[in-house]
């Protein structure tokens, strides 16, 4: 159940559908695939036709690629982008970003590496403590964004300086050997296939989870509320303070099951972990069409924008192309999704005009 | 403050010789979005002389400035500046031709010095940088001629709002403007920074500028003006006459008019229940002072007064999204602190319904069964917080019919509705939430006229329900047909209530009466 956004929910841009001239006629407007691909779900038909692309022309120029080798290792990297992508992502949608996704993960891998290795303590309990630590860490750059009313920019970068120091000095920038064979299994066993690494599965349901939240809960409807229009929303009642908190903890719950994933497949681990995640996390975001701008979320595209990044990578690398050339390529590819994103937004603000105008024209009165 | 004692003889308006005057808008008209088109307005402003522009907020002041500063074109009518027709297509190309304006909410940048402000745009240079040296030189004559003796380098932030005004005439008359439009000058600054104000434009007057004064205080107008056009619906009630010759009763009379169009609809005396929110010399962080007042069950309560007067503030602090530092807030007799828009609601009943429903009413990309729904998702939501569009469609449902909301359907985005279904979808939420103690902030304004009577049949029919509604309205008609009490609000503080006899012309005089000779007041700050 990996697509997530057919569901004709609100959360989608509802907007590009051609609207009727006049107010009476039923509401169901039936898109065609244009419709579709002009509207919010391009981002998702589109990274499905990339991604073949990608994968058709790595194919048959790069060897190896279409290996069952190469494909587990795209969805073992994927899965972990996916997850980070939503991490960010949730924040994004309240129209903030988390600058701090990898320090929080830094600072759960390395309590992780500790309660593993040092202190010997099972690894249900301490995945637990992982994923209330990365809660807890997430939440309190949530309270000091309340408390002292600055951007969320500003206080996660703080925090991303803060708890990536933080982590080294804990851990005294130890590497941890972990010998878990569960996680071993995790990250580096197979699932059904070959070719399919059980983190895939992981990432799978953490988007379900995601999604459900969204479309199903009071608190996903008002953070997509909050991110459409906080001041509206906190006028009509919506205790936004709580539901800002609520969002930071997902997202930091979020963080530390990327922490854990990554140890499983890497198992020697440092508080390093974690210092490139920003860009794949904002890639992940900005390609899966989630508005930076906030208020909308697809988490589809988060999805499959990870399938996509990583198949690039991969396949750069299987052609030889120099790592300095991938930096070039990853920056460029953030680029263009940005650029599509506005390009998105704006079509849609067209729209919105273009209907607003025959509603005039219509002799209703406008605004 | 003397008043200023006839100038001779009345002189027939618009008739002396000589030279035409420096600005004259002819038939003047522009209609908003359907809503009644305006007929025409004159306005002839000479040089040396300062005018007076009154009139009750929509009477068409705000249209004659915008149109005479070249902010947008009228629909019909023309514009002449020494008696020639001019095109102003922009305000810089007004403010090219001489003509300035001086708003009510000041257009100063905080953040440059005063000196800047004042050449804004226009910054002397030297070989292509800023010579901060030369701008302060350059600007101290013009700040002399305002009387303003501060340093030019200083920011604009620390004016205070009299001296900001000050700056913003030498911002006028750097541009070397010979008409003045003043859009009341005096409704934030103190009395001692109204004479000193007046002190510099009779000086200007002297000295040959045309000056425009619109006010609602008519002891400012009476004590400085030389003529006075009146507007009533868009229209001239009195052009261009002498201050000598008409009283003050007959301007008041010029402006309320007789007309009884406003047929009182609503049933007074109709059972009013227990008092449901209640403010004892109220306070707050805007600077309200003393605002002591009560809403019964059952009642509308009209909020009226001029824009700026304190009214939305005095609202916002009610749900809690502004502070309030002193004073008590009772709600059912009970004391209550309210801190944010949740409390007031889930708490108390209380809902507002906010004057900018684009910014704070709605969330336009959102569909019409989130924007309704959102106030109830927490009394709908299942365990864990399920929550499901299957679920709020039959809650949400009811009271977008009661509306008669013109959609598609529930899913369609607010953002594709006119402006009166979304004011009805802003105003449903609350329905929807069964809120008892509603603030009602400008609810018509911008909608047409069939929605409009919808909404005040809605008010109506929730008052007869039992709620107790606070209604902010700027639009004296609309309150007098709705109200069962009206208080009137100026300069953050409650000036006096007047019972709503549902005679529009005398509940009117009464409360132009409280407004104008609001000024005295001023002095208790």
């Amino acid at each position: 159940m990996t697509s997530t956004t057919s569901e004709p929910s609100t959360t989608r841009a509802h907007g590009a559908g051609p609207p009727g001239r006049d107010g009476t006629r039923p509401a169901v407007v039936r898109r065609g695939i244009v419709g579709r691909l002009a509207s919010g779900q391009s981002s998702v038909v589109g990274l499905v036709l990339l991604t073949i692309v990608t994968w058709t022309i790595f194919g048959t120029v790069g060897s190896g690629f279409l290996t069952s080798f190469n494909l587990y290792s795209i969805g073992q990297l994927a899965a972990r982008d996916a997850v980070l992508g939503m991490a960010q992502a949730i924040l994004v949608v309240m129209a903030r970003m988390n600058l701090a996704v990898g320090s929080v993960g830094a600072i759960c891998v390395s309590l992780l590496g500790y309660m593993l290795v040092d202190a010997h303590i099972p690894l249900v309990l301490a995945i637990v403590v992982v994923v209330v630590a990365g809660v807890l860490a997430s939440l309190l750059m949530g309270v000091v964004e309340l408390k002292t009313g600055l951007s969320s920019f500003i206080v996660t970068l703080a925090f991303l300086s803060a708890y990536g120091g933080g982590a080294l000095l804990l851990t005294r920038n130890a590497n941890y050997e972990i010998t878990s064979s569960v996680l071993g299994r995790l990250g580096s066993g197979t699932l059904v296939s070959a070719a399919i690494c059980p983190l895939v599965a992981v990432a799978v349901v953490c988007g379900v989870v995601v999604w459900l939240v969204y479309n199903k809960t009071a608190v996903g409807w008002k953070m997509l509320a909050v991110g459409a229009n906080e001041r509206a929303a906190r006028a009509s009642g919506v205790d936004t303070s709580r539901v800002l908190l609520a969002g930071y903890a997902i997202s930091g719950l979020l963080c530390a099951v990327a922490a854990l994933m990554e140890a499983s497949y890497e198992l020697n681990v440092n508080a390093s972990l974690g210092t490139n995640w920003l860009l794949p996390s904002f890639i992940a975001v900005v390609l899966g069409g989630v508005a930076l701008a906030g208020g909308d979320i697809t988490v589809a595209g988060i999805l499959l924008a990870a399938v996509f990044y990583d198949s690039l990578q991969s396949g750069l690398t299987i052609l030889n192309v120099p790592s300095y050339w991938l930096d070039l390529a990853e920056g460029l590819v953030l680029l263009a999704a940005v650029v599509a994103d506005q390009m998105r937004r704006r079509r849609r603000s067209r729209v919105r005009r273009a209907r607003r105008a025959r509603l005039a024209l219509g002799g209703a009165s406008p605004a | 403050m003397s008043a200023r004692e006839a100038s001779g003889s009345p002189l027939a308006p618009g008739t002396r010789g000589g030279p035409p005057p420096v600005l004259e808008l002819r038939g003047v008209s522009k209609s908003f979005g359907g809503v009644a088109a305006r007929d025409g307005a004159d306005l002839v402003l000479a040089a040396g002389e300062v005018h007076a522009l009154i009139g009750e907020n929509g009477a068409g002041k705000s249209t004659l400035i915008n149109v005479a500063t070249g902010v947008f074109p009228p629909d019909a009518g023309a514009v002449l500046v020494d008696g020639e027709p001019v095109q102003l297509t922009s305000p810089r190309f007004a403010a090219a031709r001489g003509v300035a304006v001086v708003h009510q909410e000041r257009n100063l940048v905080g953040a440059f010095s005063v000196a800047e402000n004042l050449f804004l745009g226009r910054t002397p240079t030297r070989g292509g940088l800023v010579s901060y040296r030369r701008i302060a030189e350059e600007a101290r004559p013009w700040l002399d001629q305002v009387g303003l003796g501060l340093d030019p380098l200083v920011e604009a932030r620390r004016l205070s709002p009299g001296q900001a005004q000050l700056l913003e005439i030498a911002k006028a008359l750097a541009q070397r403007c010979k008409v003045l439009l003043l859009d009341e000058p005096t409704s934030s600054i103190t009395e001692g920074e109204s004479e000193h104000l007046f002190a510099i434009l009779r000086e200007l007057r002297d000295q040959g500028t045309a000056i425009l004064f619109v006010s609602h205080k008519l002891e400012e107008v009476y004590a400085l003006c030389d003529r006075v056009t009146v507007l009533r619906d868009g229209r001239n009630v009195v052009t261009a006459r002498p201050l000598g010759a008409i009283t003050r009763d007959e301007v008041v009379h010029a402006m309320v008019g007789r007309t009884v169009d406003a047929a009182a609809a609503h049933d007074h005396g109709a059972p009013v229940g227990a008092a449901r929110l209640e403010l004892d010399a109220v306070s707050t962080e805007y600077g309200h002072d003393g605002v002591s007042l009560v809403v019964h069950a059952g009642e509308i309560v009209a909020l009226y007064g001029l824009v700026g007067a304190g009214r939305t503030e005095l609202a916002r602090c009610l749900v809690g999204l502004a502070r309030i530092t002193g004073g008590r807030l009772l709600v059912d007799g009970e004391p209550v602190r309210i801190r944010n828009p949740y409390d007031a609601l889930r708490h108390h009943g209380l809902g507002y319904v906010s004057e900018d429903r684009k910014a704070e009413g709605l969330i336009l990309q959102h569909s019409i069964s989130r924007n309704v729904g959102i106030t109830i998702w927490d009394k709908l939501r299942r365990r864990l917080g399920w929550l499901s569009e299957s679920q709020t469609r039959p809650a949400v449902e009811g009271h977008v019919e009661r509306l008669r909301v013109k959609m598609q359907g529930l899913a369609q985005p607010v953002s594709g509705l006119s402006g009166g279904n979304q004011q009805k979808v802003s105003a449903a939420k609350w329905l929807a939430a069964e809120a008892e103690i509603l603030v009602f902030d400008e609810p018509t304004v911008g909608i047409d006229v069939a929605a409009k009577e919808e909404m005040h049949q809605l008010l109506r029919e929730l008052a007869h329900g039992g709620a107790a509604i606070l209604l902010i309205s700027s639009d004296l008609r609309e309150v007098v047909r709705l109200a069962d009490r009206i208080l009137v609000m100026g300069e953050f503080r409650l000036l006096g209530e007047v019972a709503n006899t549902g005679d529009y012309p005398a509940v009117s005089r009464a409360v132009m009466e409280r407004i104008t000779s609001s000024v005295h007041g001023a002095l208790r700050r």
